[in-house]
């Protein structure tokens, strides 16, 4: 799962920096998975633990969108976090939303 | 090849459910987990213990803190929903949210702790069972 996500975003889309850890009085407060100019995104393998927390911690230390990805998390877990963030089940409209958002990647001249 | 996949593989967290019948402190966590070249320190908003690589500073995992009032724990919302939402080998257990870069360092952590009278599972990311700890 994790392959194809760093593959396939970065493969259309401007990644900026991957695992960021940020302080906050001198702790590590959270490490964010994937940057890109706009959006701030937290990939999650399994049920998903805390994606609203870290996405919360997300919105504090960076100006960008939190967003998450999380194909494998109960219904019950994403319509809670869908009620304060986007959050995507799947790659393709992931990276249909990161391109709308303004950080998909400029076609080379040339090429259609 | 292989050494491509797996740098690419470790480039975002796994996630882990730990399960234990006994409260494992913040203190437990400290005074059990003595791994060669990692260090742990406290991070998040005091409510996360952060697993380090001592020589290139990497996070190689991270568990949430579970703390204890009297006989109550204290889970957060999403996490009350994901426990209701597990096949959990045991009820009354408590739970320990842990995500990790690399498999190797799990299975440090789980040898390092004491599992006596803990009757530790673990759940692996989209697993539906979970596994004991010996």
């Amino acid at each position: 799962m994790k392959k194809k996500v760093a593959k396939k975003v970065g493969r259309k889309i401007n990644i900026l920096s991957k695992n960021k850890t940020y302080y906050k009085n001198n702790k590590r407060y959270c490490e964010t998975d994937i940057e890109t100019n706009h959006c701030a995104i937290e990939v999650k393998s399994g049920k998903g633990n805390d994606l609203k927390k870290q996405l919360d911690k997300y919105s504090l230390v960076t100006h960008k969108e939190p967003i998450g990805y999380a194909p494998y998390m109960s219904n019950g877990s994403k319509k809670y976090v869908r009620k304060y963030y986007s959050l995507f089940d799947d790659i393709k409209t992931l990276i249909k939303y990161l391109i709308q958002k303004g950080d998909g990647k400029k076609r080379k001249k040339g090429r259609k | 090849m292989a050494k491509k996949e797996k740098k690419e593989e470790n480039k975002y967290m796994n996630e882990e459910i730990l399960i234990s019948r006994t409260y494992i402190s913040k203190e437990d966590f400290f005074s059990d987990i003595k791994i060669n070249g990692l260090k742990l320190e406290v991070g998040g908003d005091d409510d996360q213990i952060w697993f380090i690589d001592n020589k290139s500073s990497k996070t190689l995992a991270i568990v949430d803190i579970i703390f204890k009032k009297g006989n109550n724990f204290k889970y957060s919302k999403e996490q009350n929903l994901i426990i209701q939402s597990i096949n959990k080998p045991y009820e009354n257990g408590v739970f320990y949210f842990f995500e990790y870069r690399d498999s190797k360092i799990m299975k440090e952590i789980e040898k390092s702790l004491n599992i006596d009278g803990r009757d530790i599972y673990i759940l692996l990311d989209n697993d539906d069972e979970f596994k004991k700890v010996n």
